[in-house]
Parts: structure tokens; sequence; C-alpha cells
């Protein structure tokens, strides 16, 4: 049940993108089409997931004062955070591309922009710094991935639908979509009524 | 040839890596006693705040320390007790530092009692990660005032924001909490 | 090859590029994050500028410094590493002299690292040009992103909560909470950009080469460095 909480908490009450503002330069960049947006969701959800994982293992062997030093190194964390997401993309992209080419296929062309997108960074420092416990820190990962590739779709499938519609001259482009996210994040806070957990 | 100079790109990052840390830790031995100082301002600030007069104060958890159970809080840190102490040493009342489970994470709160148990202020230790506008709203003066002059007696009938109903509901959980246990240490020091 | 075009920028030319021809938040529309999350008070966006800043202004001094013993290869893991020493060293001050500060911005002081600007700025400009230049670039990248991010959030403030900078103008019953909620961040950049379309003022919402969205391989300053160049 607790992970049930932690994920819809993650998912839909307090949304990576839309009430916390992390990856927001690929959810306003690679929103045109549904089907890059699918894309970007998924690689998105693996890179976090991964990510998460990894982190959690380094801080609390490494970083934490309980680690293999003895050392209380929390304050390397992002240091050390975005070396390993760096590292972990680029291993990745070979990876899949060795191995799971239909994958790489689908995933590929967003794994280098990942890198840079917050929600990575943030996920892992979040669980690194308030999660103890790895199963729940990974159910907060999913969450986190899982809101922001449901909003990225939500947004891909709301711009097709524009094409081609009406927009007043000034709105065209970037204001309309700041607009529709505006239009979400309003439904969005709706879910903060959600009486869970 | 080729292998070579993969060990060298990886040596080059691998030095540069390793003095940017070196210089971070020299950073972090050089600005620890300043962010150490910062946070001891900060709390008793924060003391001061919800137990004005406040100067000194002794850990008193493990005399008071008894079953919880019944709350959805618990107390929170090292130190979660204390007893408070004027600048003339003379005790004006307690400090009960608790946690319970709010909307997007923990709600930290201090509460300061005076000698008679009756809260004399609550606030947070953190900035909770409430929804804004609904559970941000257990950080306005408007609740917090609410439950000053309450005591463990009373407490329950302190009104829960509705629209904000977890977020209040937690937080009223841990000021019960902290009650009882202030409560237990007025007791225990005469005060009641 | 860069190397020659570097004499036709000025130190101060590249203050006023990143101020005004080329500012991050309102024309070239980079760093959203931070742009969207912190401005709900104007002191949480100075703050937030000014660390951006330092951060910035740091970090491209020294990765011009090394570009010359940078390997090609390695080189976005090493601007990686210097960005983020210089953000932790950051928020040790951060944490050691503005508490408070800390308090309120939270997880997006290291988050700071992603920022887009500084990953453009240290592929696009500082890799390639001298110290000073690029000391001038990253003042004026981070003194024009400062100047949007005051600019937002003076208006969701004024809007929202009815103060600037704390200072109340607004009447408690004539305030609108939304701007201070998510959804105003969203609706005031919305209306900013609209307005510049409306003016056909430059920006990256009416150019058709935008931001490519992988920071790491920014592309928004190549052009002009080339221009300059001719």
């Amino acid at each position: 049940m607790e992970f049930i909480v932690i994920i819809i908490t993650a998912a839909l009450i307090s949304n990576v993108v839309l009430s916390r503002f992390l990856g927001i330069c690929a959810f306003l960049g690679v929103s045109n089409k549904v089907e890059t947006a699918k894309g970007m969701g998924i690689a998105v959800i693996f890179v976090i997931l991964i990510a998460t994982a990894v982190t959690f293992g380094i801080n609390n062997v490494f970083l934490e004062k309980t680690g293999v030093f003895g050392l209380d190194l929390t304050y390397l964390q992002t240091i050390a955070f975005i070396l390993v997401i760096a590292c972990l993309v680029q291993f990745l992209e070979m990876f899949l591309k060795k191995f799971i080419p239909s994958l790489y296929k689908a995933l590929g062309i967003y794994l280098p922009l990942i890198t840079t997108n917050c929600a990575v960074l943030g996920v892992a420092l979040t669980v690194a710094q308030d999660y103890t416990n790895f199963a729940k820190g990974m159910a907060y990962a999913l969450g986190t991935s899982g809101g922001f590739c449901i909003s990225i779709i939500l947004m891909a499938s709301i711009r097709e639908k524009l094409e081609g519609n009406d927009i007043p001259e000034s709105f065209k482009g970037k204001p309309i979509v700041l607009i529709i996210a505006c239009l979400m994040a309003i439904a969005f806070t709706g879910f903060s009524n959600l009486n869970i957990g | 040839m080729k292998f070579s100079s993969i060990i060298k790109d990886a040596l080059m990052l691998l030095v540069i890596t390793l003095v940017l840390v070196a210089v971070l830790s020299v950073a972090k031995v050089v600005t620890q006693p300043a962010i150490d100082k910062a946070n001891a301002e900060a709390q008793i600030r924060a003391f001061n705040e919800v137990c004005p007069g406040y100067n000194s104060s002794e850990d008193i958890s493990s005399d008071v320390v008894g079953a919880s159970a019944g709350y959805d809080a618990t107390l929170n840190g090292e130190t979660p007790v204390l007893r408070c102490k004027n600048e003339a040493g003379e005790i004006i009342g307690y400090i009960v530092q608790c946690t319970s489970k709010g909307f997007g994470g923990p709600l930290n709160l201090i509460v300061g009692f005076d000698k008679t148990a009756n809260v004399t202020g609550v606030r947070y230790a953190n900035t909770p990660q409430e929804t804004p506008g609904l559970g941000m709203k257990t950080t306005e003066p408007s609740f917090l005032d609410s439950w000053l002059n309450r005591n463990s007696d009373n407490v329950s009938e302190v009104d829960t924001i509705s629209g904000a109903t977890v977020s209040s509901t937690a937080f009223k959980q841990a000021v019960s909490l902290a009650c009882m246990f202030a409560n237990r240490a007025a007791n225990m020091d005469g005060g009641i | 090859m860069a190397e020659n075009k570097e004499n036709k920028l000025s130190f101060f030319g590249c203050i006023f590029n990143g101020i005004i021809t080329e500012n991050p938040i309102l024309i070239l529309m980079i760093g959203m994050c931070p742009t969207l999350a912190v401005t709900t008070s104007v002191s949480n966006a100075i703050g937030m500028g000014l660390s951006t800043t330092a951060v910035l202004v740091a970090s491209n001094a020294l990765i011009s410094l090394v570009r010359k013993i940078t390997p090609d290869r390695v080189r976005i893991p090493i601007y990686i590493v210097i960005v983020a020493s210089f953000v932790t060293l950051v928020e040790f001050l951060i944490k050691a002299y503005f508490p408070s500060l800390y308090e309120s911005l939270g997880i997006y002081i290291p988050l700071i690292v992603v920022n887009c600007i500084i990953f453009g700025r240290a592929e696009a400009f500082a890799g390639k040009n001298n110290v000073i230049n690029s000391i001038g670039d990253g003042i004026g990248m981070g003194l024009g992103f400062t100047l949007g991010i005051i600019i937002i959030s003076a208006i969701r403030e004024l809007i929202g909560a009815g103060s600037v900078y704390g200072f109340t103008f607004v009447p408690e019953n004539y305030r609108a909470a939304l701007f201070v909620l998510p959804p105003g961040a969203f609706l005031v950049l919305a209306f900013l950009t609209a307005i510049q379309n409306r003016l056909k003022l430059p920006s990256a919402t009416n150019k058709e080469n935008g931001c490519n969205n992988d920071c790491l391989h920014c592309t928004l300053h190549k052009k002009p460095v080339a221009e300059e160049g001719k």
C-alpha cells in the first residue's frame, strides 16, 4: 500500500514537470509528436530507474558515513551523481546499440538529451537524501519518471490536436505550448485533493 | 597508439577530478564551522520563537520517554524533548521536536510550551513539501496561531483545514504528541 | 580556428551580448527549469540568479583556462566535473552565509549543475575562447539570466502575492494566488513570449533554429560567432 501511495504522489500529486518544474526543456522541446514524446518518456523512465539504483548504491557504499571510507562525503553527491549519470547514459547507449538494436532504434536518439535532464539528477539527489529504504526510493523514482512520461505524452497529444487550428498569431509557437502547460498544471493541482495514505 | 591515447585522456580526466575533489574537501573543511554556526544560530532563533525568553536548554528526552501509541507521529532528532531556561537559569518551559508524515514528505515541527505545558508557539523545522495553496496553508500564521495556549486536554479541538486534510491532520497528530510529552515533563517538574 | 575570431569580440561586447542580444531567458529561452521553479518571489530569483552567475563565471574561466590541455574526447566529462565542483562550492557558501536562501531554494541549488545555460556556454563559448572573454560571457549570461528571472518573478509576486521584493502593493482581496502556484509560472512565460512574438522581437520562439534540447552539444552560440568572424 505504501508503495502505491509513493508512486501516485510522485506521479500525479507532485508531478515532476507540472509542479516541480524538472525536465521542462524536454517537456517543451520534444513534445511535437506523440511518437517522439513516447520515446522520450520511456527513455527517461529507463534512465531514471537505472541511474537512481546506481547512485543509491554509490551513495550508501562510498559517500555516507556508514560506507567503506567511514567519512561523511555526502557533499560530493552532486559531482559524483552527475558524472555517474553522464557515464551511465553513454554506456547505456553503447550497450543498447550493440545488444538490443531494436530498443536502441526506439530510444537511441533521446539518450544523449537525457544527461542534462534535471529530472534525472533531481530524483537521484532526492532519493539519496530522503530515502533510506532502497525499494521505497525506487518506487519514488518509478512514480516520478512515470509522471514525466504521462505529462509529456499528454502534452504531445494535445499539440497534435492543435495542428491546423486557428491560433492567434502572437500565440503561435512557444506561447501556446506554455498556455497548454499552464492548463495541464491547473488540472494536475486537482490531484492534490486526493485523500490517500 | 590508440589505446595509449585513451589512457592519456582518462588520466587527464582523473587528474582534474582529483584536483577538484581535493579543492572541494578543503573548502568543506573551511566552511564547515560557518555552516555549523549558521545552523546553531537558526536553531536558537527557532527556539526563541516558540519559547520566548529561551536562553539554554537541557535534554530530558530520556526522562519522559514512554509509549506514544495512538499517535501518528514520532519524536524527531537526537534531543527531542528539551527543558528550557531563561538567562537567569529559571525553567520557563519545554520544547518538543516531532515529526509526522505530511502529504509531500515529513512535517518536522518544533513546539514550544510554558511551564504548565500550554503551547507557546509552533513552527516548522524544515520548509515542508506540501501542495502550495492547500497543504502549505499549514505554514500560515493564522493556522500556526490557532494552536497557542492549547494543551493535551484541548488540543484535539483545533480545527483542521478543509481541503488540506492530510497536511493539517498530520500537523495535529504531531502537536498532540508534543503536548503529551510536554505534559509528562511538566508533571515531572511539578509544573502541573 | 575559433581562436582567430576572438579578437573580434571584446570583454564588454561579451557582457552586452549576454544581457541583451542573447539574453538566455528572454531571447534564447534556455534554462527553463529554475526560471519556472524559483520565480515565486523576487528575493528567490535574485539568490538563484547570482548563484548561477557565480558558477557560470567561475566555470567559464576555468574551462577556458584548461581548454588547450583538455582532450577533445573527454571534454564533456571534464566540463561536468568542473561545473559540479563550482556548484558544490557555491552550495557551501550559501549554506554558511545565507541559510534562509538555502532553505527556500533547496534542491534547485545542486540542480544548477544541469542548468542548460552553464553547459551550453561551456560547450558553445568557453571551450573555444580566451579567458577574459569567457569571464565576460559568464558575467553577461549570468546577469542576463538574473535579469530575466527577476522580471518573471516580479510579475508573479506582484499579481500572486501582491508584493515585490517583500514590499506589499496590492491589498489582499485583489491578488490572484494562481500566479505564485505552478500554473502561474507557465502563464506568465506564455504571455511574455506572446508579447515578444507580437512585437516581432528577436526570440527563440520566432526563429527556426532554436534550442536543440541537447545542452551538452549546445549550438546556440555557434552561428553568431561565425558571423562575427566574417
